[in-house]
């Protein structure tokens, strides 16, 4: 599974990092990012859906393979 | 001083390897009658057949990323149409104006270019995508000149779209959303314009230049084609050289040609001595040591050494010129052409200038040097376009290329620093629309049929 911030939508609610943080990091200027370029873990997957669900902008979304 | 871009660069050289080729010496309009009495619109190869020939060309593209030309049409054509092409003659580095120069004296050859990417991929409309104004006269009258000679048989409808000429104006995803009567501003990908594109059908968007070496593909045949340049990136490549050079111009080069040997076509360094270094690929490719005029001109071989050719264009810079103050005018401007959508970049990219200006200044610390390092890395990758990019790929080839002079400027100032180089580093006068409205002001359109 890849996972990516729309960078246009993310405004630096947080969300995603306070949900999963292994998988999103937030930068110098507040905004987040996936780190790894994406790629998730198996055992990060629940928690990586629950914070594209948390994510008030709709800005995280699963990359198609 | 705003430094301006070369509006009609001359032609200053050439370095090819037999038969035709894009550029000739003219400061005139190459008419339809003078191309077609020259072979050109004779093209034998039509249909599948262009994609056949296209792969054995090998043709990359000239845009940017010289990315294989017959795998991405392949892409387009095997999606369900109707299918679109679209010339993108925008051209958004300032220091570049190969595209310009084709569309304003030898549009016909970019125009068959684009006849034979509709015959292939299956589509039924063109689109030239274009800032320059006498280009997009040019590409009218292409049109019209088509549409009034009758021996061609039917032909796609050619449409000739303005945008405002801005850094971001170039990007395929703005391409499309201003074709489609949006503002020219770059969307989140997925989808990309062979997906979803204009009109929301698959779409081919091809540098102007690319389109040209297709012409002359489908006319004289790959083997032709491969007949200059490298096996792993055959045939000519239209470069702008500009900035410190004794002859600024266009040079037509068989890629793997060393860059000394275009800098001697282009006179030599302007003051003479050892140039101080090379803005590499308009200003996304980052600045280049001076050893890079012993590398050949080649996307590959450029890209193992760190530097990007982009889309060819070269900013010589001459003995006198602070690298670091040429790193922060270049920051500077990717700041001012951010379109403001994404907030990373935004935000980015401003402390990319704020940084680098400080280390011109002589006011930065060792600390500063490592954030700025920091900003390269946390920018690179992120938003919806590559201009986040660019401002990291100066900043790490800054680094990266001349640690010793970035060392000299850490607490000390920098007399060379002070003297401006707004005269080699050419600025936008157009910022993107952030409103979102359509400009409809500068947009135009002809249909021919």
């Amino acid at each position: 599974m890849r996972v990516q911030v729309d960078a246009v939508k993310c405004v630096g609610n947080g969300t995603c990092y306070e949900v999963c943080p292994s998988v999103f990091a937030i930068d110098d200027w507040g905004y987040a990012y996936a780190e790894a370029d994406g790629q998730v873990l198996p055992d990060d997957e629940p928690t990586v859906r629950e914070a594209i669900q948390a994510c008030p902008e709709m800005a995280i979304s699963i990359v198609p393979d | 001083m705003t430094g301006a871009a070369l509006a009609d660069p001359p032609l200053v050289g050439a370095i090819t390897v037999g038969g035709e080729r894009l550029l000739q010496q003219r400061c005139d309009r190459e008419s339809f009658a003078e191309y077609r009495a020259a072979g050109g619109y004779r093209n034998a190869v039509r249909g599948a057949g262009v994609l056949r020939e296209l792969s054995v060309a090998g043709l990359r593209g000239r845009g940017g990323a010289a990315f294989p030309t017959a795998i991405k049409w392949q892409a387009v054509a095997e999606r369900p149409g109707p299918r679109h092409v679209v010339v993108n003659a925008e051209e958004g580095e300032p220091a570049s104006a190969k595209d310009r120069w084709l569309l304003r004296h030898r549009p016909h050859i970019v125009v068959e270019g684009a006849l034979a990417a509709a015959s292939a991929i299956g589509a039924d409309t063109i689109w030239i995508y274009v800032a320059d104004r006498p280009a997009a006269e040019s590409a009218r009258e292409a049109a019209a000149e088509l549409r009034a000679d009758t021996s061609l048989g039917p032909i796609p409808r050619i449409n000739v779209v303005e945008v405002p000429h801005t850094y971001v104006a170039g990007e395929e995803t703005s391409v499309v959303r201003a074709i489609d009567g949006g503002p020219a501003l770059p969307t989140t990908k997925p989808p990309r314009p062979f997906e979803r594109g204009a009109a929301g059908s698959p779409t081919l968007v091809q540098n102007a230049e690319t389109l040209a070496h297709v012409a002359l593909i489908v006319r004289s045949g790959a083997k032709q084609f491969r007949g200059a340049g490298s096996n792993t990136a055959p045939g000519t490549l239209l470069l702008t050289i500009s900035g410190d050079c004794i002859r600024p111009g266009l040079v037509e080069v068989a890629t793997g040609t060393r860059l000394r040997e275009v800098l001697a076509l282009a006179g030599g360094v302007r003051g003479g001595g050892a140039p101080a270094g090379f803005a590499f690929g308009g200003y996304f490719g980052g600045i280049a040591g001076p050893r890079t005029v012993d590398l050949p001109i080649e996307h590959d071989a450029l890209r193992t050494e760190g530097i990007g050719l982009g889309c060819g264009a070269v900013i010589v810079l001459g003995t006198h010129r602070c690298v670091v103050a040429v790193a922060a005018t270049i920051g500077k401007f990717f700041a001012a052409q951010s379109a403001h959508q994404c907030g990373v970049c935004v935000r980015g990219t401003a402390a990319i200038q704020g940084a680098l200006e400080r280390l011109r200044g002589g006011r930065a610390d060792p600390a500063n040097v490592e954030q700025l390092q920091r900003f390269a890395g946390l920018v690179r990758g992120r938003g919806a376009c590559a201009l986040p990019d660019g401002a990291a790929n100066v900043v790490e080839s800054l680094i990266r290329e001349f640690p010793g002079t970035v060392a000299d400027h850490v607490g000390r100032v920098c007399l060379r620093c002070r003297l401006p180089v707004d005269d080699v580093i050419p600025n936008l006068a157009a910022r993107p629309v952030t409103s979102g409205a359509r400009p409809e002001e500068t947009r135009s359109r002809e249909e021919s049929q």
